[in-house]
């Protein structure tokens, strides 16, 4: 598996982190969806969005993307177009973190 | 963070005069805006509460750091049996946590923690609402409230 570059130990670290980020990216953002339940407030909303864009949906896609890659089922031309979208999500994710704190501060 | 209870109760402006408070609830619309396990707190139970000066002085000191009964006691200086009697009041209407503290001698004090944040009452253009935040253990209680901190 060339996944991540998982073949040397610092790839496999590397590897390691990511998924850690991801788990609490998305442990965060759960418990955001959870304020936003709870508490009703909007703000955790785009806050919940914004940490599974940037943290579940971008690592998924970036795993997923190198995967097909590495199999050969996408050319590897479209390598960095997967880049592309990996970091359109994450900035989108951002952009909705950014917005959920302007929501938080006005209330 | 905190569970908040909203009460909003519509006073017709020309009820007012004979409307007493104590039946606005009874007979005028009440709408919750978040039902929750306390949502059956009313409004006179808070005042009741908050009219004790021992109560104030029970969720004053625990909002600040948990006590046990006797602490409470020595601080508001009233008997043992009086304190367990206000701590039952604020139990009832969920004002007051009760945790566990451990003791050099391996044993465990039971403390409380207030849990009252706020007390909101507004009377604006006929109308009467109140609401309560209550303090939370909950992880995502408390992202809501630092995040609305930023």
């Amino acid at each position: 598996m060339v996944v991540i570059g998982a073949s040397s130990p610092i790839g496999l670290l590397a590897g390691a982190a990511a998924t850690c980020s991801a788990i609490i990216g998305l442990y965060i953002g759960y418990q955001a969806y959870r304020g936003l339940r709870r508490n009703e407030e909007r703000s955790m909303r785009w806050l919940a969005i914004g940490m599974i864009l940037l943290f579940g949906a971008s690592y998924s896609l970036a795993l997923i993307g190198q995967g097909l890659i590495a199999f050969r089922i996408l050319p590897i031309r479209l390598q960095n177009i997967v880049r592309l979208v990996v970091r359109l999500v994450q900035l989108s994710g951002l952009v909705c973190i950014a917005y959920s704190l302007r929501i938080a501060t006005q209330q | 963070m905190s569970e908040s209870i909203s009460q909003h109760v519509a006073i017709p402006r020309a009820s007012l005069s004979t409307c007493p408070p104590c039946a606005i609830q009874k007979l005028c619309p009440i709408r919750m805006t978040e039902s929750n396990e306390m949502g059956e707190t009313s409004l006179e139970t808070v005042i009741a509460l908050l009219d004790d000066e021992h109560i104030r002085s029970v969720l004053t000191v625990t909002s600040d750091e948990p006590k046990s009964a006797s602490e409470l006691a020595d601080h508001c200086d009233i008997s043992p049996s009086s304190v367990y009697r206000r701590l039952d009041r604020l139990r009832e209407a969920d004002l007051i946590d009760e945790q566990t503290r451990p003791r050099s001698d391996g044993h465990h004090d039971t403390v409380y923690v207030s849990r009252l944040n706020r007390f909101k009452l507004s009377i604006d253009s006929g109308e009467l609402q109140w609401n309560i935040d209550r303090s939370s253990d909950d992880v995502a209680d408390q992202l809501t409230r630092l995040w609305g901190k930023f």
